[in-house]
C-alpha cells in the first residue's frame, strides 16, 4: 500500500477526529457553567461555628456563615494583583488607578477613611447618610417612587451592597461574558428588593476586576439612544442599570438644539472634536480612565478589546464616574478641577478631554 | 399429613431463629470476669492493674483509660474497644492518640477532646480554658490550668454527669441489658451517654463505622430551618440527640436569638445540626441509606430503619469524638477543601456538592 493510500478506518477516523475534536474544544472554551465560580479554600470566608480557639470570631456570626460582617468583611483589604477575594474598602488610602479595583474604592467615602461623602455611594456599613442629599430626596435623579428602599438611599440595610449586587452568587458564577442571571457582577434589576432573573446588567467581567488593564479588561453593554431617549436595566446595559437610581438625569438630555445633560449610553460621534477622540480609536487606543460601552455587536465572546471604535462605542456613567468611590468628588474618575481649558497641566490629555479634544491644550 | 406436620414445624423453627437473632444485639460485657476485675488486686505479690495504680472502684483492674486507653496496636483488645491506641484502624470516636503523636501526623491540641486521665501526655488543651459555646456553664475546665475534663462523671461525657465520680457514673453499665436503648439509664443509653438515643453497631465490626451497612446509627431530629432554641435544653434534649448531647458543652454554637444558627431562608449564621439533610439539589447526591460514607455519617429520626428523607445533619457529621487527625476534631483537612477545584465529593463537598 502506498503511503497516500489509507484504510477505510483512517479515512472514516480522518473525517470524524477534527470536527469531534473542535467540538469538544467549544464545549471546554464555551459551555456555560459555573467552570469559574469562586475557587479556594473554604475556610478563607467560612466559619462553621464562629468559634476559633474558644472565642467568638470579631463581628459575627455573620448569614451564610462567613467570617466577616457583611459583604465588606471579606471585602476590605489591599489589592495587591494576588488578592483572590476582591477588596473595595481599604483601611488606609489606596492609589486611585494603581491598587483600586474598576468600581474604584469606598475608602475616600467611609466613615472610617477620607469621610467625605461626595466621594463614593454612602453604603450601609460603610458610610453613613450623604449629609449633602437626605433621604427625603433621595438617590440624585431617582426615577423610581419605591419608599424606603434602596432607590431612596444605600446607607440603611435594607439598602447596602445588595442594593445594587441584588444577586450575589458567590458559588455559580461565571466569568468571561455574562448574559444571563446572575449576570455582570451580580447587578439585577429589582423586583421588590427580589432579584429579577430575567433583566441584569450584561457585559465582561475581567478575571483580576480591573486590577490590571493593559492587557484585559471589563467590558460593559451599552444601548445607543437618541437625544431624549430614556435608559432602563431592561436594556441590559449598565447605563440602563445606574439609571434605575439616577434615571431622572437622562430623560431630558436634549433641551432641542443643544444638550442640557451630559448625554450617557451615546455613540461617540464620528465627528467634530469627537471624530480624535481617544486618539482617533483603533488598536490599542481604549484607555481604561475613560472606559467606554460597546454595541451588541460587539465580539463579547472574543474577550475584551484595546481598541475603541468611534462611531460604534458609546460613553456612558462609567465612563466618567466610578461605581464605589474615587479620591473626587461626584466620583468622578479624575479632578474636575484639573479640567481646564487650553491647559497644558496635569489635566491635558485626560478626562474630559480625552473624547473633548478640541477644549484640551 | 407428615409432611404437612414437617413443613411447618420447620416454618415455625426457622421463624423462631430469625426473631432471636434480628434481635437487637445487646452490647452487655461478656467474658471472664477475671479480664476486668480482680478481687484484691494481688496476684504473685504482685499488683493486678492493666495499666495506672490500683485499686480501682468496683474491684476494676484499671480506670475507663485503663481498660480503654491501653496503648496498644489493637483498636480493640480482647474484646475490650481501644480508644487510645497505634492501630490503623480507628473506632467510630476515633483515637486521643492523635492529641500527643502516638498516632497520626503530628501532637496537637486540637486534634482531640483534652481527656486528662487517659494518658499523661495528654493534658489541658493549650487553646482552650473551657468548651468552647459553654452555653450551661458545665465547670469543665479544659485548659492548661488545672484540667478536669474525664471521660465520664460530672466533668465526663459518658455516664451519669449528675454523680461525680466517674466510675460510680456508669455504675452498673457494662453489666445491663441495653437490648433496647431507650436512654432511660446509662445503660440503655446510647454508648452509655445518659439519654441518647441510637443503634450501636454491636455486628461484625463492633463499635466501628464502615462504609456499607456496618456502622452506628445515631438518633437525630429535624429541629426545622429555624434553629433559635438549643438542642441541649435538657440531657440531652428532648430526642435523645447525639447533637444534643454535645449541645451540653457547646450549646453556644448553637443558641438562641441573633446568637444562634439563624434560618434556612439563607440567612444560617452557624452551620445547623439536628436538621434534615435536604432531598434536593445539590443535598439529594449524598444518600447515606445506600451509599453509607463512614466519614460523613449522618443520624435519622428513626435510626432503627434509616431512609433518605430521614437523614439528619449532625455534629458528628462532620467531627470525631474522641480525636482525629485533623484540626477542630474534623473528618477530614478542612486546609484541603477548596472550592471550584474539581470533581471532589469528600468532606464538605459530600453534601455541598455545588461547591467542588
Amino acid at each position: 500500500m502506498l503511503k497516500n493510500q489509507r484504510t477505510n478506518h483512517e479515512k472514516t477516523a480522518a473525517f470524524w477526529v477534527p470536527p469531534v475534536a473542535g467540538l469538544i474544544l467549544v464545549l471546554i472554551l464555551f459551555l456555560p457553567g459555573n467552570a469559574f465560580a469562586i475557587q479556594g479554600a473554604c475556610y478563607n470566608c467560612h466559619t462553621m461555628h464562629n468559634s476559633q480557639d474558644g472565642s467568638m470570631a470579631v463581628g459575627g456570626p455573620s448569614p451564610k456563615l462567613l467570617l466577616g460582617s457583611g459583604c465588606i468583611g471579606c471585602h476590605t483589604g489591599t489589592n495587591d494583583g494576588s488578592n483572590s477575594i476582591p477588596y473595595v474598602l481599604s483601611t488606609g488610602a489606596p492609589t486611585f488607578g494603581s491598587n483600586t479595583l474598576a468600581g474604584g474604592n469606598f475608602y475616600w467615602v467611609a466613615d472610617s477613611g477620607g469621610n467625605d461623602d461626595t466621594k463614593g455611594h454612602n453604603v450601609y456599613g460603610i458610610a453613613t447618610q450623604d449629609a449633602n442629599i437626605d433621604t427625603t430626596e433621595g438617590a440624585p435623579g431617582n426615577p423610581n417612587s419605591c419608599a424606603d428602599s434602596c432607590h431612596v438611599t444605600l446607607a440603611t440595610s435594607t439598602g447596602a451592597c445588595m442594593g445594587c449586587h441584588l444577586n450575589p452568587a458567590h458559588h455559580s458564577n461565571s466569568s468571561g461574558y455574562v448574559e444571563v442571571a446572575p449576570w455582570y457582577r451580580w447587578l439585577a434589576k429589582c423586583n421588590d428588593g427580589a432579584a429579577d432573573s430575567t433583566y441584569g446588567v450584561k457585559g465582561i467581567e475581567d478575571d483580576d476586576w480591573n486590577y490590571e488593564t493593559g492587557t484585559d479588561h471589563n467590558e460593559y453593554l451599552g444601548v445607543a439612544g437618541g437625544h431624549t431617549a430614556t435608559q432602563s436595566i431592561t436594556n441590559y446595559n449598565m447605563t440602563g442599570f445606574c439609571c434605575g437610581c439616577h434615571g431622572n438625569f437622562h430623560v431630558e438630555q436634549d433641551g432641542g438644539s443643544k444638550w442640557i445633560r451630559h448625554p450617557s449610553d451615546y455613540v461617540i460621534p464620528n465627528s467634530g472634536e469627537y471624530a480624535a477622540a481617544f486618539g482617533g480609536g483603533g488598536a490599542d487606543s481604549y484607555d481604561a480612565t475613560v472606559p467606554v460601552a460597546r454595541p451588541a455587536g460587539f465580539n463579547w465572546a472574543g474577550g475584551s478589546s484595546n481598541a475603541v471604535t468611534i462611531n460604534s462605542d458609546m460613553v456612558m456613567c462609567l465612563s466618567c464616574h466610578v461605581a464605589h468611590g474615587s479620591p473626587y468628588p461626584d466620583m468622578l474618575r479624575w479632578d474636575y478641577d484639573l479640567m481646564i481649558v487650553g491647559t497644558e497641566g496635569g489635566g491635558q490629555g485626560k478626562g474630559c478631554f480625552v473624547c473633548h479634544t478640541q477644549k484640551d491644550g | 399429613m407428615k409432611k404437612t406436620i414437617l413443613g411447618l414445624t420447620i416454618m415455625v423453627v426457622a421463624a423462631a431463629m430469625v426473631a432471636a437473632f434480628s434481635s437487637p444485639a445487646s452490647a452487655a460485657v461478656t467474658g471472664v470476669c477475671s479480664d476486668c476485675h480482680t478481687m484484691h488486686n494481688s496476684q504473685g505479690g504482685s499488683g493486678m492493674e492493666i495499666s495506672g495504680t490500683g485499686p480501682f472502684s468496683t474491684l476494676l483492674r484499671g480506670s475507663c483509660a485503663g481498660c480503654h486507653a491501653q496503648g496498644t496496636e489493637n483498636h480493640v483488645e480482647g474484646s475490650i474497644p481501644q480508644v487510645y491506641h497505634t492501630s490503623g484502624t480507628n473506632l467510630a470516636g476515633g483515637n486521643f492518640g492523635y492529641i500527643d503523636a502516638t498516632v497520626g501526623s503530628g501532637a496537637s491540641d486540637t486534634k482531640g477532646h483534652n481527656v486528662i486521665c487517659i494518658d499523661a501526655d495528654i493534658t489541658g488543651d493549650a487553646n482552650l480554658s473551657a468548651p468552647p459555646g459553654d452555653e450551661f456553664t458545665t465547670g469543665i475546665a479544659s485548659g492548661a490550668s488545672s484540667p478536669d475534663f474525664t471521660c465520664a462523671g460530672e466533668k465526663g461525657c459518658h455516664g451519669n454527669r449528675a454523680t461525680a465520680d466517674e466510675a460510680a457514673s456508669v455504675s452498673g453499665a457494662h453489666h445491663g441489658d441495653d437490648t433496647t436503648i431507650d436512654g432511660n439509664s446509662v445503660a440503655t443509653s446510647y454508648r452509655f451517654l445518659l439519654g441518647v438515643l441510637g443503634v450501636e453497631n454491636n455486628g461484625a465490626n463492633p463499635w466501628r463505622n464502615i462504609t456499607g451497612g456496618d456502622h452506628n446509627k445515631y438518633q437525630g431530629a429535624d429541629k426545622g430551618d429555624t434553629q433559635d432554641t438549643s438542642l441541649g435544653k435538657t440531657n440531652p434534649g428532648d430526642a435523645g440527640t447525639i447533637s444534643g448531647l454535645c449541645g451540653e458543652c457547646h450549646g453556644d454554637f448553637h443558641g438562641t436569638g441573633v446568637d444562634g444558627m439563624g434560618t434556612a431562608s439563607g440567612t444560617w449564621i452557624r452551620h445547623p445540626t439536628d436538621i434534615l439533610l435536604p432531598n434536593t439539589v445539590p443535598y439529594s447526591g449524598y444518600n447515606p441509606v445506600t451509599n453509607f460514607d463512614a466519614t460523613v455519617p449522618v443520624a435519622y429520626t428513626v435510626p432503627g430503619t434509616p431512609a433518605r428523607l430521614q437523614a439528619v445533619v449532625m455534629c458528628l457529621s462532620c467531627h470525631g469524638v474522641h480525636g482525629t487527625d485533623y484540626t477542630d476534631i474534623l473528618r477530614w483537612d478542612y486546609t484541603g477543601i477548596s472550592a471550584g477545584g474539581g470533581e471532589s465529593t469528600t468532606g464538605c463537598f459530600r453534601c455541598h456538592m455545588d461547591k467542588d
